[in-house]
């Protein structure tokens, strides 16, 4: 035992995002060319995204009157936007997100390098709308 | 001869990142975790020494100034 490491994360990665989402319950839409993201009353909001999380969705799942999730890729910056109201960050919908992308992240990592792992919280206890923290055990032999 | 390492790893409901090597002494642990600093997306925001990484370091030390101690030329 020797050093502690604090990190965060940005979001990078399609395919481990859509894992993320996946592991959350949620099917995106995906658009080949940026869409406007709906609003709680079905308005169209200016900002737009290839990667949309509807509404129904979350409301269905976590919350009751979310607004749509989107995820836009910023090439200047070499990461997704992420685009989340207030009322589903009150709701704490963008870090469940977080949360979800960097397990999956980690996990794909670890595995990478050797590691094997073990997880305190089982994938369908994401479905539920209840915060963890995650624990990961990951072992090797060096 | 090989050993047992393990990071003990805590994801937070924020998504932070907080992780701890058991298995290793001194400085190894930082070549170990290596491998988080090149995660595509992931930003190391501090490393802390805990108290066993010190306590080595500290003994390295006091080894190093003992060898290169004038009494020691002698």
């Amino acid at each position: 035992m020797s050093a502690y490491k604090k990190i965060q994360c940005e979001i990078v990665d399609k395919s481990f995002l859509l894992e993320a989402l996946s592991l959350l319950g949620l099917q995106p839409e995906l658009h080949d060319t940026p869409q406007n993201l709906k609003g709680y009353l079905n308005d169209a909001r200016r900002e737009k995204a290839e990667i949309i999380v509807p509404k129904e969705q979350l409301n269905n799942k976590f919350t009751k009157a979310s607004n749509d999730i989107g995820f836009s890729w910023n090439e200047t910056a070499k990461k997704y936007d992420f685009y989340c109201s207030e009322y589903d960050k009150a709701m704490k919908m963008d870090n469940k997100i977080y949360q979800a992308y960097v397990k999956v992240v980690l996990e794909n990592s670890l595995a990478k390098n050797g590691y094997k792992i073990k997880v305190n919280i089982a994938d369908e206890d994401f479905l539920k709308n209840q915060s963890h923290v995650i624990e990961i055990s990951a072992r090797k032999i060096v | 001869m090989s050993k047992e390492i393990e990071l003990k790893i805590t994801i937070g409901t924020d998504g932070k990142v907080f992780v701890e090597p058991k298995g290793t002494k001194g400085e190894e642990c930082l070549e170990i975790m290596k491998f988080l600093d090149k995660i595509e997306g992931f930003e190391v925001l501090e490393t802390t020494p805990n108290k066993d990484m010190k306590k080595i370091n500290y003994i390295s030390n006091e080894w190093e100034s003992y060898l290169s101690s004038d009494y020691n030329k002698d």
